[in-house]
């Protein structure tokens, strides 16, 4: 899928998430945690969405889980996507507790509640400065 | 499995002092259209005057104006005030917020009449949808976007055909359900002469409508436009002097429930695609309003997408869950009577609350109910949103 145009939109990384980023980097995807109330989420965020707790750490997804929903693209409405329709993306539920979005990989369309595996889907875009970017993303494969 | 809203609320909340003592006295438009040739704030001026003219007001008897934008699509309220050369403004508000807004600005607005900030109170939403900024094609850098926009999930039809396609699969929801909907406004909008999308629709002309975002047909999907719409907020004993017909605010609610997100668009903590906000907003709405969903004489629903008017039928407990298509099709409960945002076209829910408003009038733009006195409106599609239960007198 590489590489992307220089249009393509980057992820807008920051302070709270740089480390979400540096580990999907390392083709590893994390989730947030909370440690006071064990509460599973993402976007990783300062404070815990379920008890308001500071204390958050992160777990290592197995990188699989469930489809809850989906949406297949046939319209690009952002330039960038126009050469990759139709394309799906997937709502997953992981195994961990935390909802993620993803691209479809492979050759099997989505079903509710397929098992879907994790795999990091890695981008090329040229920068303004004529350098290469490269960044990994989230993508998902059907499993039997 | 009952929605949240249709348990019991642990702490009975009394009504808000402004229900029921604030009314809506005016609306007013500004042309709709793809290209408007003109600035944004010349488009608020023209609603913003439309609607003083229509209540019976001067403009110098204007004390306040709310208004809402996404990501600097406007402008702001003190211009408009500056536009509207008001001799003083005493409650200028605004908010950075999309189609959850207008219902919950007409409160806000109502709020400050009714605490002594200010008299009279317009709430206006003007852009260059279509020939300007594009909600649809415009990139965000907020809240979860990171999460959406790289992967290829870049806009809303993108993102809401996501909680279609849950719906569909756990209430049994077919693509004829979704069709109902805009086959249904389109014979409303047909009659509105301000509608951008006029021609009939049939289910055949449904199907052959091109595949945007699976579910999601260009039929399902509301038309960017450019243009304005206001309404005049005030007490309700100035709106009785000033019109024969004062519309009663009798209820209003907004919600942004745990799990709500990090920006309009983050569905990741939200658990149930198939509940949206009215869900959970519906119990506090009636009680207040005294009523039972039964009793409304029609609905304004909000409409960028077709499943937002399912979600909200059900959610609002005007239909059971699953029932919302088939009420569409039965057409008991007149939806949408200008044809919606589907038709009207896209000023993000606040032509729907103007809508509301005629209706109750007795002037519609579109399909006129006869003898309706009460109108249920909402405002909003994902996890926050916000509803009215208007009254004529």
């Amino acid at each position: 899928v590489s590489p992307y145009p220089k249009s393509y939109p980057r992820p807008q990384i920051d302070s709270d998430d740089a480390w979400w980023w540096s580990a999907l980097e390392a083709e590893t995807l994390l989730v947030a945690r909370c440690r006071r109330c064990s509460h599973t989420w993402l976007r990783p965020s300062p404070n815990c969405p379920g008890c308001s707790g500071e204390d958050v750490s992160s777990i290592t997804s197995q990188g699989l889980g469930r489809i809850y929903s989906w949406v297949v693209v046939h319209r690009a409405l952002d330039e960038s996507f126009m050469d990759d329709t139709p394309y799906t993306v997937v709502a997953v539920d992981l195994d961990e507790g935390a909802r993620i979005y993803g691209r479809l990989l492979g050759d099997v369309g989505p079903d509710a509640g397929a098992r879907v595996r994790f795999h990091p889907f890695h981008v090329k875009v040229e920068s303004d400065a004529g350098e290469t970017e490269a960044y990994n993303l989230v993508g998902f494969s059907i499993i039997d | 499995m009952p929605a949240e809203s249709a348990r019991p609320e642990r702490r009975a909340t009394p009504r808000p002092p402004f229900l029921r003592q604030t009314a809506i006295a005016g609306v007013g438009f500004a042309p709709i259209s793809r290209e408007s040739g003109r600035s944004v704030l010349s488009l608020a001026t023209e609603a913003a005057g439309r609607a003083i003219a229509d209540a019976g007001l001067e403009r110098d008897d204007v004390d306040g104006i709310a208004s809402f934008s996404w990501q600097g699509d406007s402008v702001p309220c003190q211009a408009v005030a500056s536009s509207l050369g008001l001799k003083s403004a005493n409650y200028l508000f605004d908010t950075s917020l999309g189609g959850q807004a207008p219902c919950h600005l007409i409160a806000q607005a109502a709020m400050a009449v009714q605490a002594g900030l200010a008299e009279h109170v317009l709430v206006f939403r003007a852009l260059n949808g279509r020939s300007g900024p594009r909600v649809g094609s415009r990139r965000s850098t907020q809240g979860a976007s990171s999460y959406r926009q790289p992967i290829g999930l870049t806009a809303y039809p993108q993102v809401i055909a996501m909680w279609a396609r849950r719906y569909m699969i756990e209430t049994g929801a077919t693509e004829d359900d979704l069709a109902a909907v805009p086959v249904a406004q389109r014979a409303f909008g047909q009659l509105n002469e301000r509608a951008i999308q006029r021609k009939p629709l049939t289910l055949q002309d449904y199907y052959k409508s091109p595949m945007i975002a699976d579910p999601f047909r260009a039929a399902d999907c509301t038309t960017e436009v450019d243009g304005a719409c206001a309404v005049l907020v005030t007490s309700r004993s100035a709106a009785r002097s000033l019109s024969s017909s004062p519309i009663t605010i009798r209820s209003a609610a907004y919600v942004s429930g745990r799990g709500s997100g990090f920006d309009t668009a983050d569905g990741m903590q939200w658990k149930d695609y198939t509940r949206n906000y009215s869900s959970y907003l519906a119990g506090k709405l009636w009680r207040w309003a005294e009523m039972d969903p039964s009793e409304v004489d029609c609905a304004q629903i909000y409409d960028c997408f077709s499943s937002s008017v399912l979600l909200a039928i059900e959610g609002l407990g005007l239909a059971e869950r699953g029932g919302a298509a088939d009420l569409i099709r039965d057409g008991s409960l007149p939806i949408n009577t200008n044809g919606g945002l589907l038709c009207e076209g896209y000023l993000h829910g606040m032509n729907t609350v103007a809508e509301a408003v005629a209706q109750l009038r007795g002037n519609s733009a579109g399909y006129h109910v006869p003898g309706a006195k009460t109108c249920v409106v909402t405002s909003g599609a994902l996890t926050d949103g916000s509803a009215l239960v208007l009254e004529r007198e």
